[in-house]
């Protein structure tokens, strides 16, 4: 087994196989087309802020547009290892990531509102 | 590693943050996805009311600019708390099926209502104010 030693697989003896189904793949789809909308969605609103806002809406404007590539990335990657079903591990990290990206564009949102 | 004694059988898990994996038993999986996919819900929700926010500040409608602003804003400002939602939301969640506890409610969701309502009432009144 080259499962990692922690989280969901370590399912105790006494409960049947865990078998998610398509839930997993409707989770990994649902991060895909998050992390798409994000990168969109981070850019369209640099664009219109840095008109207002100037220089200062474009590193957080960069930094959720990585954001949102990485999660679609990481989806993808995700998508693949179960089909090798070798699961990764699920925890905070993701979703701690996806709300700091909207967090920086909601502030340069805001901002940007207030100068214009 | 808040507990790390010697039969504790959260100490081998690594997961973050521990606030929410520290106890508990391990749900259905598919209730986990579920949650998560809750979550990416109220992201989604928070993208719409940014590039509502965003085209607003944008584009040069014929109303008042201070009430485009004004919308703008807020429609800026609700896109932050629903992007907070989504994370206290899916953490209470989480933990809440670990322990078994009740869900947590979202009254947050009735604030996201409202202020929708509130900027198509806006728009309503304007587009008339300005009709003959």
């Amino acid at each position: 087994m080259t499962r990692p030693p922690s989280g969901p697989d370590r399912s105790p003896p006494d409960r049947p196989p865990r078998d998610p189904g398509l839930a997993t793949e409707r989770t990994a789809l649902s991060w895909l087309r998050t992390g798409l909308a994000i990168t969109v969605a981070a850019l369209f609103v640099g664009r219109v802020a840095v008109t207002g806002v100037g220089l200062g809406a474009v590193l957080p404007t960069l930094l959720a547009v990585g954001a949102g590539l990485w999660v679609a990335f990481a989806s993808l990657r995700e998508r693949s290892s179960h089909r090798r079903d070798r699961p990764t591990l699920h925890d905070g990290a993701l979703p701690a990531l996806v709300t700091g990206a909207l967090v920086l564009v909601s502030l340069v949102e805001i901002v940007s509102a207030i100068v214009t | 590693m808040t507990e790390a004694s010697g039969s504790d059988p959260h100490r081998d898990d690594r997961r973050w943050p521990r606030s929410v994996y520290g106890e508990g038993d391990e749900p259905d999986p598919r209730f986990s996805l579920a949650n998560e996919r809750t979550f990416l819900a109220w992201i989604r929700t928070t993208l719409a009311l940014l590039a509502g926010a965003a085209a607003l500040d944008a584009l040069d409608l014929p109303m008042p600019d201070s009430a485009q602003r004004l919308i703008a804003l807020l429609l800026a400002l609700v896109a932050l708390m629903a992007a907070l939602q989504a994370w206290r939301g899916w953490a209470r969640t989480e933990r809440a099926m670990r322990t078994g506890a009740p869900l947590p409610s979202a009254p947050f969701a009735a604030v996201v209502a409202l202020a929708v309502a509130a900027v198509a009432l806006g728009l309503v009144l304007t587009a008339l104010l300005r009709s003959p």
